[in-house]
């Protein structure tokens, strides 16, 4: 088990007002008394700790000053130390004084606006000062204005993480950087768990190397919870921080809705939340994917035809541009409700909401605590959220994470581990800007916290890569780099060049365009096409949103789809865009590539542990498990009744799996066998057992099965008799090599093909942006189906190969977590249970099963069962899907 | 899969015209990984002969020695490496070259005079073989270009023919090329589309019978797509 209180982390104590003013320069905290009057808590935390020049990490929630909390300590000191006289030898002034890093472009160009009416108060106390000067550098910015910040960069710079990296690689980073004192990071815990974090702290490192002495770094955090963790990414291995905590414990008023009747989920849904948007002003409701946004944000529109403008959906397939519409309308108080799917949990202001609607669970108590936080009209007040569930399981998972939630019991924060792609990205970046000895760039690297325990073979290997060379030192690849195993610079101009324009770690999705063709060309046998519809007096060919490549190649004319929460029918494509007109009809709903979250691995665990406990109540009598679930769970007798006879029937059929052994449920006969394996694991844990299970049935016992996927535990089916159950569970869950068979069960898997050339894009070996453009015979597939098997036919164990292996095993499939439940299994007894059908805890595996992570057919095969199928219904048998 | 009595559709990608024994394949794209170092990929180049190894084995089992490739046989140009090893190629495996119908991608192809560039077509029987990036000759035509390719909505896809009356239409030989969907295209679905299944080329029958419903309702009459227009 880590340590988790790492040494030189320390809390913050709260200052009293006068003594946080007293932290300020004289002149600052007379403004601040006159313009605000007292300081809010994250400000009597920030100042004094600030003004010791430690590092800071702060954590409040939105709107309690902590913009001002990090900023005004720090302006203030700069405008004073303007005041001294300046000799030509200072550079004090010539340089970037502070930098501002937030994870999105909006959060800057926010905050440099308030900053500037901050500053152009402030200077006012500061008699003769120079005012500072402040700008954002993003993807946006002008050629000119960057020119202008090259020549004069300003006192401070207000960027992301991508832009700084580019900044970075410039033969004069050095100079811009060198008076450079405070960094201030934004959303320290959204970048933290990502390759942009781990990005953003080498990043870090190579800025405190250009200042020449340590920098006073500031971290921003939203997010209550184990702050000792962000503390840690935001100062590296082994500097000290302080922690400010000025989270108000938070008052959760959560209600559950169960609708499980005869009816369409989507209908009742409807049916039961129209008299709650009614009685609200303003509602936000989650659906966890794009797609369910979607039907919803249609549907409540279909139920409430008068509230057709006021109702909007909001997610990342949205367009830019209407997106910020949307949020700006929402927080005017000119939108009614909105749908977001996960978009709207973050960042953006979007203004007061009173009421939270989450439709199906949340997966985390992280993002329950998000959604339902953008209730409630600021600190202290209580957050409202409702959730809908569609199944008693639903319904479970549910109350155990509103139970977490009200109990601050959050999911820890996991620093991304040594992500070797973006080591490449950097490692170049910091070769165009001089020349690097490998063991300085080493030692650098490892006092990022996210690399803090890379080994140096892990760093030569990236280095090999980018000269270019092999395990062999053969040359196979064109090099990056030039040098040796001393030291390394860029190999010429044109790679810095590509580079520049290749930098970042996030990959856009396959998208196609949607744009609303103008509606007067809609043919005119259309003519309801036109009424009413929404967009009438948009601009033509108005972009709306994206939907994915994939689907909208096997859209033509005339086929319709579902978008901003509207019925869009396919005029034609044209320019790589798909054009489109509103219309009425019944549309079909796209396809957006990645799923919803996975429950967390915690909440797997007190799933599970509620089971145990119900178990042991239900013992005692339905009265007591009631008792429990209301009182403990703060359920409503209503839907705790509902829990209750969902336990009871699981028991009266089967048993509830407790602490007492492994249940294992089979069903079958002499054709066919389901083993039923409940675990006390989330998907990702379950998928990888299921995978080492099939792959061993089939390599080791001759078996055919196949598998079903779920929270909390999976099934294998397998072809023929189980004569002997725990036998076979036993030997296919054998700990032994478990993770050497779960690689050689994703060998040849698409996941794994698709993750490399993810993972490829990072290290630079595939650019994004080529010199001239994509090569469009190979499309953007080539990485995964060509470069694959070339890269792993030279050597399987190549750097990006590894590490793209490692993000499957850690992310889609949770190995570790499998493998220690593997290694329990040798203690428990394994309890077997022979049904005549399914049990009602894995009816619920069925009724959510997505299809098993991957087709386990090979695709030769998979098409001569589709020829078989399509040849034998004599055609037009069925959709292709 | 033989199509229209002449013709030996193979999975190797390239088909047979058995009348004269002569293979035709199209869109090879040799030099793909080259092209794409130079816009700055880090990428492993393959030589030609193993990019035309699968090839070769398929015509020595068909017992076919004779080539016409129906254009694009370089993807950016052909370059004297890539020309002498083609050249190197075809002596060892003895195969002829009989004629090249030049691509859009085969830009300075005429220039080197080892190879046996045609004009726009080639006559082979009564077949005319063409590349496809222009005006097609008139009568029966064997072409490239398209890079046809099957993909159902699950990710399944499988590089085809496509075979009508008169025309023949050869899935991209190159396996760096990714392919354009035929499922969806109003264009191809009278023709019938032979799908390369591992050793096998399977003949779905016409494009047009297997082609999915189409995307939501509402393609009928008005009066039933506002009937329709209800959520359930």
């Amino acid at each position: 088990m880590e340590d988790r209180t790492p040494k030189g982390i320390a809390f913050a104590d709260i200052a009293s007002p006068a003594g946080a003013l007293r932290a300020l320069p004289e002149p600052a905290a007379r403004w601040f008394s006159k313009r605000y009057g007292t300081p809010t808590k994250p400000q009597r935390l920030a100042w004094p700790v600030l003004a010791a020049g430690d590092n800071l990490l702060l954590s409040a929630p939105t709107g309690t000053g902590k913009t001002l909390a990090a900023f005004l300590p720090i302006l203030a000191r700069l405008m004073a130390e303007s005041l001294k006289p300046r000799s030509p030898w200072t550079t004090l002034a010539s340089g970037v004084r502070c930098l501002y890093i937030a994870p999105l472009k909006a959060l800057g160009n926010d905050a440099c606006l308030n900053l500037e009416k901050t500053v152009a108060e402030l200077s006012a106390y500061f008699d003769e000062s120079n005012p500072l000067r402040l700008a954002v550098r993003t993807g946006d910015t002008s050629d000119s204005s960057r020119r202008l910040q090259n020549e004069a960069p300003p006192d401070v710079l207000l960027t992301t993480p991508e832009s700084l990296a580019v900044l970075l690689t410039r033969a004069d980073a050095s100079r811009t950087f060198h008076g450079l004192r405070h960094v201030i990071v934004d959303e320290v815990h959204a970048l933290a768990p990502t390759k942009r974090g781990a990005d953003l702290a080498i990043s870090l490192e190579r800025l405190e190397l250009m200042a020449g002495e340590p920098l006073q770094r500031i971290g921003l955090s939203a997010t209550a919870g184990p702050l000792d963790i962000a503390a840690r990414f935001l100062v590296g291995a082994d500097r000290a921080c302080v922690i400010g905590s000025a989270d108000e414990s938070v008052l959760l008023e959560l209600n559950y809705r169960h609708l499980d009747g005869d009816f369409v989920f989507l209908g009742q849904l409807v049916e039961s939340l129209t008299p709650d948007l009614r009685a609200n002003r303003a509602t936000l409701l989650f659906a966890n994917a794009r797609g369910l946004a979607e039907r919803i944000a249609r549907a409540l529109r279909y139920a409430l035809p008068d509230w057709d403008r006021l109702i909007a959906v909001h997610h990342s397939a949205i367009a830019a541009d209407r997106r910020r519409e949307i949020e700006a309308a929402f927080k005017r108080g000119e939108l009614r409700v909105v749908v977001s799917s996960t978009s709207l949990e973050l960042g953006i202001d979007i203004g007061t909401v009173d009421l939270v609607v989450l439709v199906h669970p949340p997966r985390d108590v992280v993002r329950l605590l998000q959604r339902v936080g953008r209730s409630g009209h600021g600190p202290g007040k209580t957050k409202r959220g409702l959730i809908f569930t569609a199944s008693p399981a639903e319904l479970l998972e549910a109350a155990v994470t509103g139970a977490s939630g009200g109990a601050g019991q959050i999911e820890p924060l996991r620093i991304a581990d040594q992500p070797l792609d973006v080591l490449c990205q950097q490692l170049l970046g910091m070769a165009c800007a001089a020349e690097w000895s490998a063991d300085a760039a080493f030692e650098l690297v490892r006092r990022a916290a996210p690399f803090r325990t890379l080994t140096r073979e892990g760093f030569d290997d990236c280095l090999v890569y980018l000269f270019g060379r092999d395990r062999a030192d053969k040359s196979w690849l064109p090099p990056r780099l030039a040098g040796d195993a001393d030291s390394f610079t860029v190999i010429d101009t044109r790679t810095s060049r590509l580079l520049r324009r290749n930098l970042g770690t996030i990959l856009a999705e396959e998208t196609t365009t949607v744009a609303l063709l103008h509606t007067q060309e809609s043919p005119s046998n259309q003519p309801e096409a036109r009424v009413g519809s929404y967009y009438t007096y948009c601009a033509p060919l108005l972009a709306i949103g994206e939907v994915d490549r994939r689907f909208a190649e096997t859209l033509l004319p005339g086929d319709r789809f579902l978008l901003d929460g509207r019925c869009l029918e396919v005029r034609r494509q044209e320019g790589g865009k798909l054009l489109v007109d509103e219309v009425p009809g019944r549309p079909a709903v796209p396809r957006w590539s990645g799923a919803g979250g996975t429950l967390s691995p915690e909440l797997a665990q007190r799933l599970y542990l509620l089971r145990v406990r119900a178990a042991e109540a239900l013992h005692d009598g339905p009265e007591m498990l009631l008792r429990l679930l209301m009182n403990d769970y703060g359920l409503d007798g209503m839907t705790a009744a509902v829990l209750a006879e969902y336990f009871e029937r699981q028991d009266a059929l089967s048993e509830i799996p407790d602490a007492g052994g492994i249940l294992i449920e089979i069903v079958g006969n002499r054709i066919a066998t389901e083993l039923y394996i409940h675990t006390p694991l989330n998907r990702p844990a379950n998928d990888a057992l299921a995978r080492v299970a099939v792959h061993r049935l089939v390599r080791d016992c001759q078996r055919r099965a196949d598998c079903i996927v779920a929270d909390l535990g999976f099934a294998l089916l397998i072809r023929g008799e189980v004569t002997k159950p725990g036998d076979l569970t036993r030997i296919v869950l054998d700990h032994r090599r478990f993770v050497d068979d779960l690689e050689e069960a994703l060998a040849e898997s698409p996941a794994l093909r698709e993750r490399f050339r993810c993972v490829a894009m990072t290290g630079l070996m595939l650019l994004r942006n080529p010199l001239g453009g994509q090569r469009r015979v190979g499309g953007r597939s080539w990485g995964e189906r060509q470069l694959f098997d070339r890269v792993r036919n030279h050597d399987t164990d190549f750097v990006l190969l590894r590490q793209a292996r490692r993000e499957l095993k850690a992310e889609l499939y949770d190995a570790d977590a499998a493998r220690r439940f593997a290694a329990t299994l040798d203690d428990q007894p394994l309890k077997c249970r022979y049904l005549y059908r399914q049990s009602p805890f894995t009816e619920a595996w069925t009724q959510t099963w997505s299809g098993s992570t991957e087709e386990a057919a090979s695709p030769a095969d998979a098409l001569r069962r589709l020829h078989e199928v399509l040849t034998a219904s004599g055609g037009r048998h069925a959709r292709a899907e | 899969m033989h199509a229209l009595n002449e013709w030996l559709l193979t999975s190797a990608r390239a088909a047979i015209h058995l009348p004269t024994r002569t293979a035709v394949v199209a869109d090879v794209h040799l030099g793909y990984a080259e092209a794409r170092q130079r816009d700055g990929d880090a990428v492993p180049t393959v030589s030609v002969s193993a990019a035309l190894a699968p090839l070769a084995a398929a015509l020595g089992k068909q017992n076919v020695t004779r080539l016409v490739i129906a254009g694009d046989l370089f993807e950016a140009g052909a370059t004297p490496a890539l020309v002498s090893d083609l050249v190197a190629w075809s002596k060892r495996e003895r195969i002829e070259l009989a004629a090249i119908v030049p691509g859009n991608h085969d830009r300075r192809i005429t220039t080197d005079t080892r190879l046996p560039v045609c004009s726009a077509f080639f006559q082979l029987g009564d077949w005319h073989i063409a590349h496809g990036d222009g005006e097609l000759p008139a009568g029966r035509v064997v072409q490239g270009h398209e890079h046809p390719l099957m993909r159902w909505g699950n990710g399944l896809t499988a590089p085809c023919y496509l075979v009508a009356e008169r025309h023949i239409v050869l899935p991209a030989y190159s396996a760096d090329a990714a392919g354009v969907n035929v499922l969806h295209s109003d264009r191809w679905s009278e023709y019938r589309c032979g799908a390369i299944a591992g050793a096998d080329v399977l003949d779905f029958g016409k494009l047009r019978d297997i082609r999915p419903q189409p995307r939501g309702s509402g393609r009928g009459s008005t009066k039933s797509r506002f009937a329709t227009h209800r959520y359930r």
